[in-house]
């Protein structure tokens, strides 16, 4: 287990796509906050939730930059026909098994959407 | 002086979005899998339309792929099936009964128990861990 996911605090799991533009901010704004607060925040992006890579890299960048852990699922990015996406700066791409192994952590605190 | 008391289960799934709406399903199952191989003890609740996953009448396979038709592809009913004999101690699926009367999907495959929902409070206080994914 790495050293993110004995600390990971928060685990927020955003499965819906979305973009910078639409109204919709895909936990972005509550990964923010809860960082922001002192907090220990992963942000996983599953499903049509990878798209964001594309609709919105500033805000998933600047998430990393305000340390947050920006996670995206690679199975998803294929099953979508996008292997080898660029990331945003600071995002890594993840795979069920981390994730689990996030789900797993102690204490940890999951919201999925 | 207070012991602490070591939860039953690691994780507890409840799973309420319905299967066909997204690839929700997938994802369930690829988590099982890896918690599973992670030596986890994982527990699911299906609620709402979930509780068809499981029916035995979904046979052993999908239908076939027209486009493909000698491919064939395991249910979903077949894939727990699988899991719940890799892992008899460290996994198992409850249904909702409520939801399954309420949808005619009472049959399922062996293994998987059909539970009252005044029964989850329980199923949340025995898991370390509850991860609640929903959808209508």
């Amino acid at each position: 287990m790495s050293t993110s996911e004995k600390t990971a605090a928060h685990v927020l799991v955003e499965t819906a796509g979305w973009a910078a533009d639409d109204g919709r901010d895909g936990f972005a704004g509550a990964a923010r906050a809860l960082a922001g607060a002192g907090h220990q925040v992963v942000l996983v992006l599953v499903q049509d939730a990878v798209c964001a890579i594309a609709t919105a890299p500033g805000t998933l960048g600047r998430l990393a930059g305000d340390g947050v852990t920006v996670l995206v699922d690679e199975f998803s990015l294929l099953q979508r026909g996008l292997p080898g996406a660029v990331l945003p700066a600071g995002a890594a791409l993840t795979d069920a098994d981390r994730i689990a192994g996030l789900l797993l952590t102690p204490g940890v605190r999951v919201v999925w959407h | 002086m207070s012991r602490a008391v070591v939860p039953e289960w690691d994780l507890l799934i409840t799973l309420t979005a319905p299967p066909f709406g997204s690839d929700v399903v997938t994802t369930v199952l690829r988590l099982l899998d890896a918690t599973l191989r992670r030596g986890a003890r994982v527990q699911v609740w299906a609620c709402g339309y979930a509780t068809s996953l499981t029916l035995r009448s979904l046979g052993e396979f999908k239908p076939a792929d027209l486009a493909n038709p000698r491919e064939r592809h395991r249910s979903t009913a077949a894939v727990v099936t699988d899991l719940l004999g890799a892992h008899p101690d460290d996994f198992a699926w409850h249904v909702c009964r409520f939801c399954a009367e309420d949808r005619g999907a009472l049959d399922h495959v062996d293994g998987v128990s059909t539970r009252s929902f005044s029964r989850f409070a329980r199923r949340v206080e025995s898991s370390a861990t509850t991860v609640y994914i929903g959808g209508a």
